[in-house]
C-alpha cells in the first residue's frame, strides 16, 4: 500500500482513546512486553495514567485485530513466557494521523485564542 | 501468591473464552507485577484500591469485548446477558446512591460473616496438627460418687493404669515444671514440661526437626530435652544445628534431640519438653490431680470401650489404693474436645450472629432492590409490552444483582481482612491456634459463596416481580404500579419487620452478655489488683534455708529501694494466678479445731493455704476485719499464729468467736495447733467469675517455702517495674531465675479477655444489624413518603395540619417496628437459651434488658422514620399535584 493510501485507510480509525493513543506512542519507540508499556506510559504521563491489565489487553486485542500492532519475537535474554508486540507499519501511520488531527485542533484553539501561540500567555 | 492476584486470576473467568486464552496468563503475569511494584506492604487502603481498580477494568474490558465479538456477528450465547451486564453497569453508575449503600449493606454481611468463619474454621474446623487426634483422650480424675472432675491425674495411677490398659495405648503423664537455662549472664526459666514413656506417640506428635523422645531415652536417664519452636526462634536463633548440642538446664547437660514444629502447643506452649522418670514421692502422690494424663485408643477401639476400661481399672486402684483413692474414677476426654470444648459454643453463637446480620443485609438489599424496582416499573412494563421476554427482563434485574454481589463480595473480602486482623489483635488467647488464623482458600469459597446466595436471595423476589409487570396498572394510573401497589409494599414492608426482628434478637443476645459483664465486674474482689506486679521466683537450689532466706531478703531490700515501689511483700501464691505467666501454687489442706469433737478421718474441712509476709495484706489491700495482722515477732521462735479469712471464720464460727481458736494443720491430729490472731476480707481466688473459699494464711518465717511470689506495689506503672524487679533478683543472687513477672491486672485479665470478646463481637454485629435495619426502615418510609406525595398535597392542600401529617407517617413506621419489636422479642425469649452457658447471673430471659433493649430499638425506629416525615410536611402541595 503506498504511503497516501495508507494514510487514508488511516483515517478510518481516528479518532482513538487515549489508553490506544498511549499505548501506540509507546510502541513507536521499541517493542514493548505488557508491564513494560504500563510503565511507559505512566512514567511518560508522569504518573497521571496508569493501565491495570484489564484495560491493557482489551486494548492490545483491539489493536492487533485491527492489524495496528503485531506481535514481536522475545529478544534474546528475556523470559521467554513474556510477549512483545511492536508498531506495524499501518499502525504507526494511524498514530501519526491522529497526532496530525490533534494538532490541528490544538493550531484552532489557538487561532480562537483559547490557547496561547507558541511560546506566549494566553490572552 | 497474594490473595488479590488469586482473586484476580478467578475473575479472569467473566472474559470471553477465546480471549482468557490468547491473554488470561499474561494479564495475571502483569498484576503481580504491578502488584509487586505498590511495594511489600502497601496498606490495606492503597491494596484495596489497587485491585477494585483492576477488578473494575477486568469487568468493563469484558463488557467491551462482549460487544466487540456480538458487533461482528459472532455466535456468543451469552451475548444477550453480556448486554444485560453492560446495561447494569451503566444503570448502577448512574446511581451512585443507591449503588453504594447496597454495595456497602453487602459487603459489611459478607465481610464480618466470612471474617468469623475464618475463625470458626480455624479453631473448629481445620484438623488438629496431630497424627490420628480425633483417636486421642485427655484423663482426668473424678469423684466416683459425685462425678466432679478434678484437673488431672497423678503418676503412680497413671503407671498402674499404663500397665492394666487394652483399649488404651501409650497412656503417659505431663508435669509442669522448670528449667533454669544460663543465658548472657543471667539465669532464665524454661517453661517446661515433663513427659512420662510413651506422650508423644499418644498425642501422634512429631518433631519438626530431630526427633521426640524414645524408649533408649528413658532406660539411659533421661538427659534429653525437646524443645518447642518458639525456644528454639527465640533463644537459639533457629540454628538447625542445635540438634545433638548440649545445654546446661538446671545445672545438668541435656542433649537436644528434637525441636517441635510451631503448631505443636500441648498441654500447652512450654519451651521444653525433658522425659519424665518415676519419682520416688509418685507412690505417696497418689491422689495428686495437677498432671495432665493421655492416652491413645489402641487400633479398633471406640472411646465408650476405653471409658469402660478406664472404669474398671479405677475400680482396681480403688480397691489397691483405698487410703487415696477411695473415691477414684477416670473421665476419658477426646483431645478435640479438650481443646476447643469451651469455646465452641460461644464461637457458634457469634457466627450464628453474624448470620442474621447476613440476613437483614441480604433483606436490606432485596428492599433496596423492590424499591428501585418500582421506580422502574414504567421502564419495564414499556419494554415488556413492546416484546421483551419475561427472561429477558429477568436477566436485566439478575446482572444487577450480580454486579453489587461481586462488588460487595470484593468489598467484604477486604473488610475480612480487616476483621481477622481486628480478631487477632483482640488476642482471645482462650481461642485455641488463634495465631494460626489467616484467610485461606477455604475463607474465600465461603466469601463467594455468600455473595452467590445473597446475591440469588436479594435478587430473586425483585426479579420474579419485576419480570411480570402489571402493564396496565404501571402504565395507566401516574408513577405507581404493582410496586407502588399494596402488594409490593407489603413485601417490603414483611422485610422490614423481619430485620427489626432479627436486629432486636442479636441486640437482647448482646444486651444480656453485656449486663452480664457488667455484673461480674461489679464483683468485689477483695483486694486491690490496680499498679501491683507479682514476680514468682522458686528458691529451691540453695544448700541450706538459711542461704535461701538471705537472698530472698537480699531481693526484697532491692526491690524496696527501686524508686517508685511503695510496698513489697512475699506470698507463697496470689489470686488470680493461673498457670500461665504466675504458676498457681494450690495447697489445700484439711484441718481441724482444737478442742471440739473432730469429724471422722477424711471428713474434715478443707482450707487453702498461703505463707505470707507481714506486708502481703497491706500490698494487696486485702482488708483487716478482726484482729492483727502478722509481724516481725511472729517468726520462728514465736508462737504459731494465723490469720483465717471471712469465709473459714463464717462457716466455722460464731460472729466475732474465731479470734483465739486454734486449729490444727494437716492429717496429722497431734501436731502442735495454731492460733487465730486475725481475720482478713475474703478475696475471689480466680478471677471475677470464682466464689471466695476458705483460706488460712502462715507467716512465712514460721512455715517456710521456695515458692515465692513477691508482690510489688508501685507509685504507678507497675508493668514499668518488670525488668527493674527481675534485675533486683539477679542483683541477690545471678543465678537465682525468675519464673514469670506480670502485673495483678493482666493476671485477671485473662479471666476476662474470654467473655470480654464475647461481648465485643456480638455487641458489634448487634449494632451493625441495628444500623441496616433502621436504613431499611428509613428507606422504605422514605419511599412511601415519595410514593404519596400528591395524597400528602391533596391533605396539605384541604388544610391538613403538621401534626397530623408527621403523626401519619410516624404511625406507618412505628407499625412496622412495633410488629417487628414483638416478633423479635419472642424470637430472642426463645433463642436467648442457648447462651445460657456465656451468662454471669443474669437469667437469659433478663426482664431488665428486654424492656431497655426495646425502648432503644424504638427510639432508633422513631429517628428514621422522622426525617421522611419532616419531609413530608415540607410538601408544596403545588408542586405534589403538578407532578401528579
Amino acid at each position: 500500500m503506498d504511503r497516501s493510501a495508507l494514510l487514508r485507510a488511516a483515517q478510518g480509525h481516528l479518532p482513538l482513546t487515549h489508553v490506544v493513543y498511549h499505548v501506540l506512542l509507546s510502541l513507536s519507540g521499541a517493542p514493548r512486553h505488557g508491564y513494560g508499556i504500563i510503565k511507559d506510559v505512566e512514567e511518560r504521563t508522569h504518573g497521571r495514567l496508569e493501565l491495570e491489565a484489564g484495560t491493557l489487553y482489551a486494548a492490545i486485542k483491539r489493536l492487533r485485530d485491527e492489524g495496528l500492532i503485531e506481535e514481536r519475537e522475545t529478544p534474546g535474554g528475556e523470559d521467554a513466557r513474556r510477549r512483545y508486540y511492536g508498531l506495524t507499519d499501518f499502525g504507526l501511520a494511524v498514530l501519526q494521523a491522529e497526532s496530525m488531527r490533534l494538532e490541528e485542533l490544538v493550531e484552532l484553539a489557538r487561532g480562537a485564542r483559547i490557547l496561547p501561540a507558541e511560546g506566549g500567555r494566553p490572552a | 501468591m497474594s490473595v488479590g492476584v488469586r482473586i484476580h486470576r478467578w475473575l479472569l473467568r467473566i472474559l470471553p473464552r477465546s480471549f482468557r486464552d490468547e491473554y488470561g496468563e499474561e494479564m495475571c503475569r502483569v498484576a503481580e507485577e504491578q502488584w509487586i511494584a505498590l511495594g511489600s506492604r502497601p496498606g490495606i487502603l492503597r491494596a484495596s484500591a489497587f485491585w477494585l481498580r483492576q477488578w473494575f477494568a477486568l469487568i468493563r474490558a469484558s463488557a467491551g469485548l462482549y460487544k466487540h465479538e456480538t458487533g461482528r456477528g459472532g455466535g456468543w450465547t451469552m451475548n444477550g446477558f453480556a448486554q444485560d451486564l453492560r446495561h447494569a453497569a451503566r444503570a448502577l453508575v448512574r446511581r451512585p446512591g443507591f449503588t453504594t449503600l447496597t454495595v456497602v449493606t453487602l459487603g459489611l454481611g459478607i465481610g464480618a460473616s466470612t471474617a468469623i468463619f475464618s475463625a470458626v474454621n480455624t479453631v473448629i474446623l481445620r484438623p488438629l496438627p496431630y497424627g490420628g487426634a480425633d483417636r486421642v483422650a485427655v484423663l482426668f480424675r473424678a469423684d466416683v460418687t459425685t462425678g466432679e472432675r478434678h484437673e488431672g491425674v497423678g503418676a503412680a495411677n497413671i503407671r498402674d493404669f499404663r500397665e492394666r490398659a487394652a483399649v488404651l495405648a501409650d497412656v503417659a503423664v505431663a508435669e509442669p515444671w522448670s528449667l533454669d537455662l544460663q543465658a548472657d549472664g543471667r539465669v532464665v526459666s524454661l517453661r517446661t514440661w515433663t513427659v512420662s514413656r510413651g506422650f508423644f506417640d499418644a498425642i501422634g506428635a512429631e518433631a519438626m526437626l530431630g526427633r521426640v523422645f524414645d524408649d533408649t531415652d528413658y532406660d539411659e536417664g533421661g538427659s534429653v530435652v525437646v524443645l518447642s519452636h518458639r525456644a528454639w526462634t527465640n533463644r537459639f536463633s533457629a540454628d538447625p544445628a542445635m540438634i545433638g548440642r548440649s545445654l546446661a538446664l538446671d545445672g545438668d547437660a541435656r542433649t537436644v534431640v528434637g525441636v517441635m514444629p510451631r503448631a505443636y502447643r500441648f498441654p500447652d506452649a512450654a519451651e521444653a519438653w525433658i522425659p519424665r522418670l518415676a519419682q520416688p514421692w509418685d507412690e505417696s502422690a497418689r491422689a495428686a490431680d495437677f498432671m495432665t494424663g493421655v492416652a491413645r485408643l489402641a487400633p479398633g477401639g471406640t472411646f465408650e470401650q476405653a471409658q469402660a476400661e478406664a472404669d474398671r481399672i479405677a475400680q482396681g486402684l480403688r480397691e489397691g489404693h483405698p487410703e487415696v483413692n477411695a473415691d477414684l474414677a477416670y473421665h476419658l476426654v477426646p483431645l478435640r474436645e479438650h481443646l476447643i470444648g469451651n469455646v465452641r459454643t460461644p464461637l457458634f453463637v457469634i457466627m450464628a450472629a453474624v448470620g442474621f446480620v447476613l440476613l437483614i443485609a441480604c433483606a436490606n438489599v432485596a428492599g433496596l432492590m423492590l424499591a428501585r424496582g418500582a421506580q422502574r416499573e414504567r421502564d419495564f412494563a414499556l419494554r415488556g409490552a413492546l416484546g421483551a421476554g419475561t427472561g429477558r427482563l429477568m436477566g436485566t434485574v439478575v446482572a444487577e444483582s450480580l454486579l453489587l454481589a461481586v462488588a460487595g463480595c470484593a468489598l467484604g473480602v477486604m473488610l475480612t481482612y480487616a476483621g481477622v486482623m481486628a480478631i487477632r489483635a483482640l488476642g482471645p488467647d482462650h481461642l485455641p491456634r488463634i495465631d494460626e488464623l489467616s484467610v485461606d482458600g477455604m475463607v474465600l469459597v465461603f466469601a463467594v459463596s455468600v455473595a452467590a446466595l445473597s446475591a440469588v436471595f436479594s435478587g430473586l423476589a425483585p426479579s420474579l416481580r419485576l419480570s411480570r409487570p402489571d402493564l396496565r396498572g404501571a402504565l395507566g394510573d401516574g408513577a405507581r404500579g404493582s410496586f407502588g401497589s399494596r402488594a409490593g409494599g407489603r413485601a417490603r414492608s414483611r422485610l422490614v419487620v423481619a430485620q427489626v426482628a432479627g436486629a432486636v434478637v442479636l441486640l437482647t443476645g448482646a444486651g444480656l452478655l453485656l449486663r452480664s459483664f457488667g455484673v461480674l465486674l461489679d464483683k468485689e474482689l477483695g483486694f486491690d489488683p490496680d499498679e501491683v506486679l507479682a514476680a514468682q521466683i522458686f528458691a529451691y537450689d540453695y544448700e541450706t534455708p538459711e542461704e535461701a532466706a538471705a537472698v530472698v531478703e537480699q531481693a526484697t531490700d532491692a526491690i524496696r529501694a527501686i524508686p517508685g515501689v511503695t510496698g513489697v511483700a512475699i506470698g507463697s501464691d496470689v489470686p488470680g494466678a493461673t498457670d500461665g505467666v504466675i504458676a498457681k501454687i494450690d495447697v489445700t489442706l484439711p484441718f481441724v479445731i482444737d478442742d471440739r469433737a473432730p469429724p471422722p478421718l477424711g471428713q474434715e474441712p478443707i482450707a487453702a493455704l498461703t505463707r505470707v509476709t507481714p506486708e502481703y495484706f497491706d500490698v494487696l489491700g486485702i482488708g483487716l476485719t478482726e484482729g492483727r495482722e502478722f509481724d516481725r515477732g511472729d517468726n520462728a521462735q514465736g508462737a504459731r499464729v494465723i490469720i483465717v479469712n471471712e469465709a473459714l471464720a463464717r462457716r466455722h464460727f460464731g460472729e466475732g468467736e474465731a479470734l483465739g481458736e486454734r486449729l490444727v494443720l494437716g492429717s496429722d491430729r497431734s501436731s502442735t495447733p495454731w492460733e487465730i490472731v486475725g481475720i482478713v476480707a475474703d478475696t475471689r481466688p480466680l478471677g471475677h467469675a470464682s466464689e471466695p473459699r476458705p483460706e488460712v494464711f502462715l507467716p512465712l518465717d514460721q512455715s517456710p517455702t521456695g515458692s515465692l511470689v513477691f508482690v510489688v506495689r508501685a507509685e504507678s506503672d507497675a508493668a514499668a517495674l518488670t525488668l527493674p524487679v527481675m534485675e533486683a533478683v539477679w542483683s541477690a543472687n545471678p543465678a537465682q531465675s525468675v519464673y514469670g513477672v506480670t502485673t495483678m491486672e493482666a493476671l485477671l485479665e485473662v479471666w476476662l479477655k474470654e467473655r470480654r470478646f464475647n461481648v465485643l463481637m456480638l455487641t458489634a454485629f448487634s449494632l451493625i444489624a441495628l444500623l441496616l435495619s433502621a436504613v431499611g426502615l428509613y428507606g422504605l418510609i422514605s419511599f412511601s413518603v415519595e410514593r404519596r406525595i400528591g395524597e400528602l398535597g391533596i391533605r396539605r392542600a384541604l388544610g391538613g395540619r403538621s401534626g397530623d401529617l408527621v403523626g401519619m407517617v410516624l404511625g406507618e413506621g412505628a407499625r412496622l417496628a412495633g410488629a417487628g419489636l414483638v416478633i423479635g422479642l419472642a424470637a430472642a425469649w426463645y433463642l436467648s437459651r442457648f447462651i445460657r452457658s456465656m451468662l454471669f447471673e443474669i437469667q437469659p430471659t433478663d426482664p431488665l434488658t428486654f424492656v431497655a433493649l426495646g425502648a432503644v430499638v424504638l427510639v432508633i425506629a422513631s429517628i428514621a422514620t422522622l426525617v421522611p416525615a419532616i419531609r413530608a410536611v415540607r410538601v408544596d402541595p403545588v408542586e405534589a399535584l403538578r407532578s401528579e
